[in-house]
């Protein structure tokens, strides 16, 4: 059983080289979490006293403005960023999509990108090696799988990660939001492959700002605000909510 | 106290460290028609003009002077590929640390990789050197190599992850430590024989300079002798406490090297 709980959780970006902050255009501030200002060292409070649990069958979609913490509390779930202070316990095999850029090396063909990205999620290649005909018909990409990355465009390197994360099964699958990449075809490719993830995993969190695709692929929804969570509850009414926040 | 714990796991995820490795040869010496071998030629082309040159200038006899020097240029260019790419080993791969969950030791291994991929292009100049000026390779001090590789090895991952941490949290040690490799050459023995040295400058120049002992370790085999009781010893002793240290530091700073970057 895949789960997710995290308890009081806090988690404080150190900002590093950054020069005195006179004063501060605090009623300006409408994007990211506070700045913390603390003997001449400044910290960002990315989230703060989280308190959430995910269950199987948790679709959930996480939005909320610029800097609102839903990438830092899927980097969090994905063991990536420690955690400041509370606790947080996790079962189930992570796995994760973030950027489709990070992690290529553009000078490499996409088969050898492949078995990167495979290594990289901590898969074994020698299971996955027998799958790459699956995964270059999957990617769509035709004879570009043979190109060097740096030819790709983005919506073409997410196709590659797509195809390859989908040749095999996670409990719990972390999705960021680089969905506005691409063209019409791109997005129902990007769709149903999305699906075919969310169906396969226990546990799903989708950050998005396309409130379309939270809609068509989630059941519940996690708003955040300045990393407090301000809804979570059913996508339909929270998506009202979010809907009629935006008109205020 | 120690992170043994990512040693361990990024020993599991070998593969990773040597695909990253192997993809950064590649990249190096993209659309070249004779790839890493460039290596090779342009390290001979530098040690043939050396030997003519040096060997005169330092009045060194060039049967035991030539072979000396390209051994230890050999090894020393494996030490400063370790010190000047570990510079960048976190800051060049920001990509993979904020989005994928890997063991940091990974990519202090993919750079010893790197270096041992290099250092096997070197490699063949120590055998054609050697065959030339009629050293004999084949006898059983050579078995100490065995000792000098696992050290080598161990120390390089140490370094390169201490170096690799320093440096992306304070930005002026790449100079740094770029300024120190190019001073280092000649401040060890490696285009000069020790015994050029007496007394005390001798005592701290030489006896005082780890990267001696360590060149020790692989040229002195090499040249059919044992290394010494001082060069294994101290050698020993700084391998042990060079990894120690770097997984102290590792377990101290875990938390914050992603938010450095």
């Amino acid at each position: 059983m895949a789960s997710i709980s995290l308890k009081n959780v806090c988690l404080n970006y150190p900002v590093y080289g950054k020069k005195n902050i006179n004063s501060f255009i605090t009623n300006q501030i409408s994007v990211g979490g506070t700045i913390v200002e603390k003997n001449k060292f400044y910290t960002i409070e990315a989230l703060k006293n989280l308190s959430i649990d995910f269950r199987d069958g948790d679709k959930v979609g996480l939005i909320g403005h610029n800097g609102a913490g839903k990438s830092t509390l899927l980097k969090l779930a994905a063991g990536i960023y420690p955690i400041s202070s509370g606790s947080m316990s996790i079962s189930g095999k992570v796995q994760s999509l973030f950027d489709p850029r990070a992690g290529l090396e553009p000078e490499e063909d996409g088969i050898k990108n492949i078995k990167r990205l495979t290594l990289l999620l901590n898969q074994n290649f020698n299971l996955i090696k027998k799958k790459i005909p699956e995964i270059i018909q999957n990617s769509e990409l035709g004879d570009y799988i043979n190109f060097p990355v740096k030819t790709y465009s983005d919506g073409m390197k997410l196709r590659l990660c797509f195809s390859v994360i989908t040749s095999w099964k996670s409990d719990i699958f972390l999705v960021d939001e680089f969905l506005s990449v691409g063209d019409e075809k791109f997005h129902i490719y990007a769709k149903k492959k999305l699906n075919n993830i969310i169906e396969k995993a226990s546990i799903v969190l989708l950050a998005s700002h396309n409130l379309a695709y939270i809609e068509a692929l989630t059941n519940r929804l996690v708003i955040l605000n300045s990393g407090k969570v301000e809804y979570d509850g059913k996508t339909k009414n929270g998506l009202d909510y979010y809907k009629s926040l935006r008109k205020k | 106290m120690l992170d043994i714990e990512d040693l361990k796991k990024a020993l599991v995820r070998f593969n990773l460290s040597l695909e990253i490795a192997k993809a950064d040869l590649r990249k190096s010496y993209n659309r070249t028609v004779i790839g890493p071998f460039w290596e090779t030629i342009s390290l001979g082309l530098l040690l043939s003009i050396m030997s003519i040159v040096w060997s005169q200038i330092i009045k060194s006899d060039d049967v035991s002077y030539v072979p000396y020097l390209v051994i230890g240029m050999v090894v020393w260019r494996f030490i400063s590929q370790v010190l000047n790419s570990s510079s960048w080993l976190f800051i060049e791969r920001d990509d993979i640390i904020k989005y994928f969950n890997i063991p940091l030791s990974s990519l202090a291994i993919t750079k010893v990789i790197y270096a041992i991929f290099i250092f096997f292009h070197h490699l063949p100049l120590i055998f054609i050197f050697c065959f030339y000026y009629k050293i004999n390779l084949i006898h059983l001090n050579l078995f100490y190599l065995l000792y000098g590789i696992v050290v080598f090895i161990i120390t390089s991952y140490s370094i390169s992850l201490l170096i690799g941490i320093l440096t992306l949290r304070f930005r002026d040690m790449i100079s740094l430590i770029n300024t120190i490799t190019s001073v280092m050459i000649f401040f060890t023995p490696i285009l000069w024989s020790p015994d050029k040295l007496s007394g005390k400058t001798k005592f701290y120049v030489i006896d005082f300079n780890i990267i001696y002992h360590y060149i020790e370790l692989i040229r002195q085999p090499f040249l059919g002798n044992a290394p010494s009781n001082l060069n294994i010893s101290v050698t020993l002793v700084s391998t042990l406490f060079l990894l120690t240290f770097a997984l102290f530091i590792l377990n101290k700073f875990k938390s914050k090297i992603r938010y450095w970057i």
